[in-house]
C-alpha cells in the first residue's frame, strides 16, 4: 500500500492537465481558426485532444508524434511535420507552466505588469519569434506565440 | 672487486639518469601493429575528431533529463580538456547565412515542367491543408511547389539514444592514444557525472584507460607471485643471497646498457619492445646457473665454456637475423635483446669470478626414467606439427588479446546501435587541391549515391557551373506568374511574392567554411575529407579513397606481420640447424630436439585450445632462444647431471620470471605465459627422458 501511495504521489508530480481554447491566425489566408480541447502532460508523454470542431488527438511520446482522427485511424508524423509538431508541443508545455516561464534557456524574458514577453533564442527562434504570456496569481491564463511568417497561435486556458 | 657489479650498475644508472631526458619510450600500441600507411591514415582520421568524441546519455525523455544534461554541459565546459559540447542540433549563424545564400544551388532541384493547371492544383492542396490539418506546419512561401529539396535533416531537436534518453556530445582535445592524458580527462568526467543518477557515458579512449588499469592490477598480482617464487628459489632452495643480488645487478646493468645503446639507434623505444627485451634478457640467467653448477666461478679467470659460448652465439645470431626485419617492433626487440644478452654474458663470465660465491650444497636425487632416442622425439614433433598444420588458425583480431571489458563493449554496442544507427562506414578522400578533392567526392557520389560528406555543402567549380546552367535554363519567370495568378484564384494573399526570387542573379562563389559539418584538412600539400556511406556498399580502396576501419586495418597489418615473422623464424631455424650441424654433425638430432620438441608441443597445445595469436608468436621466439641454449648445453656438457641441474634451476627461474603470466586473465599476457610454461614443461620432459 505504501508503495502504491508513493507511486501515486510520484505520478501526480509529473501529470498536469487543462482544457484550452486555441486561436490560430494564418496570415497566408488572413483567417483565424478556433478549436478547443484538452492537454495532458505526463513525464514522457503529452496528449492534446481536440473536441471542437471535430475529434482529433495528437500524442507525443519520447520517440514519435502520432495523430488519431474520429475514424480511429492513427498515423505517425515524419520529417519536418514531426519536428515542427514536437517543438510546438514542447513550447506549449512550457508556456503553460508559470515556473517554466520565469527562467528558461530557450528564451529571454521581460515582464510588464501581468504579461511576460518572451524572445526565443537560437534554433527555436527560426520557428517561433516571440510569445506573450498572461499571468494571474502565479498561474498562466493564456499565451500567444508569434511566428516568423506573421502567423500567431494563442492558447487560452479554461 | 667484490662490489664490481654494484659499481657497474651505479655507473650505468648515472649515465642513464644523465641522458634520461633524451630517451623516449613510446606507449602508442597501435603504431606497433599498424603499417606506416595505416598509421598515416589513422593520424589523418584522428584530425577529423571521431576518436575524441564522448557521449553522455541521461535516462528519460523529460525536462529533468535535459536539465541535468545542460548542468553537466556547463560543468564540463569549465574543463580545459573539453573543446566542444552539444545537446541539440545547432547550425552556426555563419553557416545559416551561407546555406541561405547558396540554398538554390545546394538543394536538389526538380526541373520538371509544370503547367498552370499543375500549380493551381498544388496551391489548392496547400490551401485545403491549412483548413483541415490538426497540426501547424508553416507554408514554405519561398518554394511552394517543392521544386527544391535539401538533405534530410534530423526530425529531432535534441540528440537521443533510442529507448534510453537524451545525449550530450562532447569532444576532447587530449591525445586519446596517450594513456596518461586520457586518464586525466576520464577521471574529471567521472567526477562530474558521479553527482548524477541514471547516466551512461562512453568514449573510445575509455578502453585504453579502463583496460590499462585492469592490466596494471593484473600485472602487479603476477609480479607479486613472480617475486615470491624467485625469493623461494634463491633464498630457500639455493640459500645464496650474494648470488641473487649480483644476478639482479647484472641483469639490471645489461638492461640499462641495452636501453642506452638502443636509444642511440631509434628515436623512440617501444614499451612493448622494452618489456619483451627484458624478458629475453632474463634468459642470460642460464649462463650464470651453468657456470655456478659447474663451479666455474672459483677459477678466477674470464670464464670460457664452449657450451655457453655456442649457446650465446646461436641466440645472438638469431637476434641479428631478426634485427634485419622490416617490422619496427621486432627490429628494436632484436637489437635490444642482443645488446642486453651480450652485456649479461660478458658480466657473468667476468665479474662473478671476483665474488667468492660459495659452492652449492644441493643433493640431487637421481630420477631414473626410461630414455627415449632423439629420433622418436623428432618424429613425435613432426607428427604434432602435421596436426598443427591442419588444425591451427591465426587469430588476427587484436581486440581478442585485450582485457574483455564487457561493460564498455556493451555500452559501445548500445551507442553504435541506438545513437549512430550502426549504418554507416567511413572513408577518407584525398587530392592535391581542394577543387580536385571536391571533384573526387562528386565521382564517388555517383558510385555511392547515399554518401554524406563535404559535397552536401560545397561543390567543385565544374559541378556548381553545371547546376547554375540547369537553373538558368528553367523558366522561373513563367512559374512565378502562374503562382501569382493561381494564389489569387485559390484565396491566398500575396504570401508567395518572394517565391523563387534571386535565382537569375545566382553566382558560383561557394567557399569552404570552418564550421561546416564535414571538414577539409590539409597536410603536406594534400587535402583530405572524411565521408560516410551506407555499409551495404562494398567500397574499394584506391589511391584517393581509403576506408577507415581500425579493426580491418589491424587485422590486415597483423596478418602481414605474421607472415614476415614466419619468414624470419624459418630463416633463423635454418641458421640454428646449420650451427647445430657444425657443433654436433651426425648427432644433430639430440640438440635439435631441444628446439623442435618444445616449439611443436606448444603449437600442438595451442591448436587444441584454440587459435594462435601474435603474442603466442612473440613468445615462441623467446622459447626458441631458450631451447637452443639448452640443446647445446646438454650436447656439449662434460657433466650431464650438473648441466641438468643448471637447466632445471634456470627453467624454474624462467617460469618464475614470466611463465607465471599463464595465470593472468589478460589474454595477451596469458598467451605469453602459456607458451613459456608449456615450453618449460616439454624441456623438463626432454631433460629426464632424452638419451
Amino acid at each position: 500500500m505504501r508503495y502504491f501511495i508513493i507511486l501515486l504521489i510520484h505520478l501526480s508530480l509529473f501529470a498536469q492537465s487543462y482544457d484550452f481554447e486555441e486561436l490560430k491566425f494564418i496570415s497566408a489566408v488572413s483567417t483565424e481558426f478556433k478549436k478547443s480541447g484538452n492537454i495532458s502532460i505526463e513525464e514522457n508523454k503529452t496528449v492534446i485532444t481536440y473536441n471542437k470542431p471535430s475529434f482529433k488527438q495528437i500524442v507525443k511520446d519520447s520517440e514519435n508524434v502520432s495523430i488519431e482522427g474520429s475514424s480511429g485511424k492513427i498515423y505517425k508524423l515524419k520529417g519536418k511535420a514531426k519536428y515542427f509538431t514536437q517543438q510546438f508541443i514542447d513550447i506549449m508545455t512550457r508556456l503553460g507552466d508559470f515556473n517554466e516561464i520565469k527562467s528558461n534557456r530557450d528564451f529571454d524574458v521581460k515582464k510588464e505588469k501581468s504579461v511576460y514577453y518572451l524572445t526565443f533564442l537560437e534554433e527555436i527562434s527560426s520557428q517561433i519569434k516571440s510569445a506573450e504570456v498572461r499571468i494571474e496569481s502565479s498561474k498562466v491564463l493564456s499565451f500567444k506565440m508569434f511566428l516568423p511568417n506573421e502567423d500567431t497561435i494563442e492558447i487560452i486556458k479554461k | 672487486m667484490k662490489y664490481i657489479n654494484l659499481f657497474i650498475f651505479i655507473s650505468l644508472l648515472t649515465i642513464y639518469l644523465f641522458f634520461s631526458s633524451n630517451i623516449k619510450f613510446s606507449t602508442n600500441f597501435l603504431d606497433i601493429f599498424l603499417s606506416n600507411n595505416s598509421i598515416k591514415l589513422f593520424d589523418i582520421a584522428k584530425k577529423f575528431g571521431l576518436s575524441n568524441e564522448i557521449l553522455i546519455a541521461k535516462k528519460g525523455f523529460n525536462k529533468k533529463s535535459l536539465d541535468d544534461l545542460y548542468e553537466i554541459s556547463n560543468k564540463l565546459e569549465e574543463l580545459p580538456e573539453i573543446s566542444e559540447l552539444a545537446i541539440s542540433f545547432n547550425v552556426s549563424k555563419n553557416m545559416k547565412e551561407y546555406l541561405k545564400k547558396n540554398y538554390y544551388l545546394l538543394a536538389e532541384f526538380d526541373d520538371k515542367k509544370l503547367s498552370k493547371k499543375d500549380i493551381l492544383h498544388k496551391l489548392k492542396n496547400i490551401h485545403e491543408q491549412i483548413y483541415d490539418s490538426v497540426i501547424y506546419e508553416p507554408i514554405n512561401s519561398y518554394d511552394p511547389l517543392d521544386l527544391f529539396s535539401t538533405i534530410s535533416s534530423s526530425s529531432e531537436r535534441y540528440f537521443k539514444l533510442k529507448n534510453y534518453g537524451y545525449v550530450l556530445k562532447a569532444k576532447t582535445i587530449v591525445n586519446t592514444s596517450n594513456a596518461n592524458e586520457s586518464k586525466i580527462i576520464y577521471n574529471k568526467i567521472h567526477q562530474v557525472l558521479n553527482n548524477y543518477e541514471n547516466i551512461i557515458v562512453f568514449a573510445p579512449f575509455f578502453y585504453l584507460v579502463e583496460n590499462s588499469s585492469f592490466i596494471k592490477n593484473d600485472a602487479q598480482l603476477i609480479m607479486f607471485i613472480s617475486s615470491i617464487l624467485l625469493l623461494i628459489l634463491y633464498f630457500l632452495i639455493l640459500k645464496n643471497v650474494k648470488l641473487f643480488l649480483n644476478t639482479i645487478l647484472v641483469i639490471t646493468s645489461s638492461i640499462l646498457s641495452a636501453i642506452l645503446l638502443t636509444s642511440l639507434i631509434f628515436d623512440e623505444i617501444s614499451i612493448l619492445a622494452l618489456v619483451f627485451g627484458i624478458s629475453i634478457s632474463t634468459i642470460s640467467i642460464d649462463y650464470m646457473f651453468h657456470y655456478y653448477f659447474h663451479g666455474k666461478f672459483k677459477e678466477r679467470k674470464f670464464i670460457i665454456q664452449k657450451s655457453v659460448i655456442y649457446g650465446f652465439l646461436t641466440t645472438f645470431g638469431v637476434l641479428m637475423i631478426f634485427s634485419l626485419i622490416n617490422i619496427e617492433l621486432f627490429k628494436q626487440l632484436a637489437i635490444f635483446s642482443a645488446i642486453s644478452l651480450l652485456i649479461a654474458y660478458l658480466l657473468f663470465s667476468w665479474t662473478f669470478i671476483y665474488l667468492d660465491i660459495s659452492s652449492l650444497n644441493i643433493v640431487e636425487k637421481n630420477i631414473n626414467l626410461k630414455k627415449i632416442n632423439p629420433i622418436y622425439i623428432i618424429i613425435a614433433s613432426f607428427l604434432m606439427l602435421v596436426f598443427v598444420y591442419n588444425n591451427l588458425n591465426f587469430d588476427n583480431n587484436l581486440k581478442n588479446l585485450d582485457y574483455q571489458n564487457e561493460k564498455l563493449i556493451n555500452l559501445s554496442d548500445k551507442f553504435k546501435k541506438d545513437f549512430h544507427n550502426n549504418k554507416y562506414q567511413s572513408f577518407i578522400i584525398s587530392a592535391k587541391s581542394k577543387e580536385k578533392l571536391l571533384q573526387k567526392y562528386e565521382e564517388y557520389e555517383l558510385l555511392y549515391p547515399e554518401v554524406l560528406g563535404i559535397g552536401k555543402y560545397l561543390y567543385s567549380s565544374k559541378k556548381c557551373n553545371e547546376k547554375l546552367e540547369k537553373l538558368r535554363t528553367y523558366d522561373f519567370n513563367e512559374i512565378k506568374n502562374y503562382i501569382n495568378d493561381s494564389a489569387k484564384e485559390v484565396g491566398f494573399n500575396d504570401i508567395f511574392k518572394n517565391a523563387y526570387v534571386g535565382i537569375e542573379e545566382l553566382k558560383c562563389n561557394m567557399s569552404y567554411q570552418k564550421d561546416m559539418k564535414f571538414k577539409i584538412i590539409e597536410e603536406d600539400n594534400i587535402y583530405y575529407t572524411m565521408a560516410f556511406t551506407d555499409k551495404k556498399y562494398n567500397i574499394k580502396n584506391t589511391k584517393n579513397l581509403q576506408t577507415i576501419d581500425l579493426g580491418k586495418s589491424l587485422s590486415k597489418d597483423t596478418e602481414s606481420m605474421k607472415n614476415t615473422l614466419i619468414e624470419y623464424i624459418l630463416v633463423s631455424t635454418v641458421f640454428i640447424i646449420l650451427i647445430l650441424f657444425i657443433i654436433a654433425k651426425s648427432n644433430i638430432l639430440y640438440p635439435l630436439s631441444y628446439m623442435i620438441f618444445p616449439i611443436s608441443t606448444v603449437l600442438f597445445v595451442i591448436s587444441l585450445l584454440g587459435d594462435i595469436n601474435i603474442m603466442h608468436m612473440f613468445a615462441l621466439v623467446i622459447l626458441l632462444a631458450i631451447g637452443i641454449d639448452y640443446g647445446i648445453y646438454m650436447y656439449k656438457t662434460s657433466n650431464k647431471e650438473k648441466t641438468k641441474l643448471a637447466i632445471r634451476y634456470a627453467l624454474i627461474s624462467t617460469f618464475s620470471g614470466f611463465g607465471v603470466l599463464v595465470f593472468s586473465s589478460t589474454v595477451a599476457l596469458h598467451s605469453i605465459g602459456l607458451v613459456i610454461t608449456v615450453g618449460i614443461i616439454s624441456i623438463f620432459f626432454l631433460l629426464y627422458t632424452s638419451l
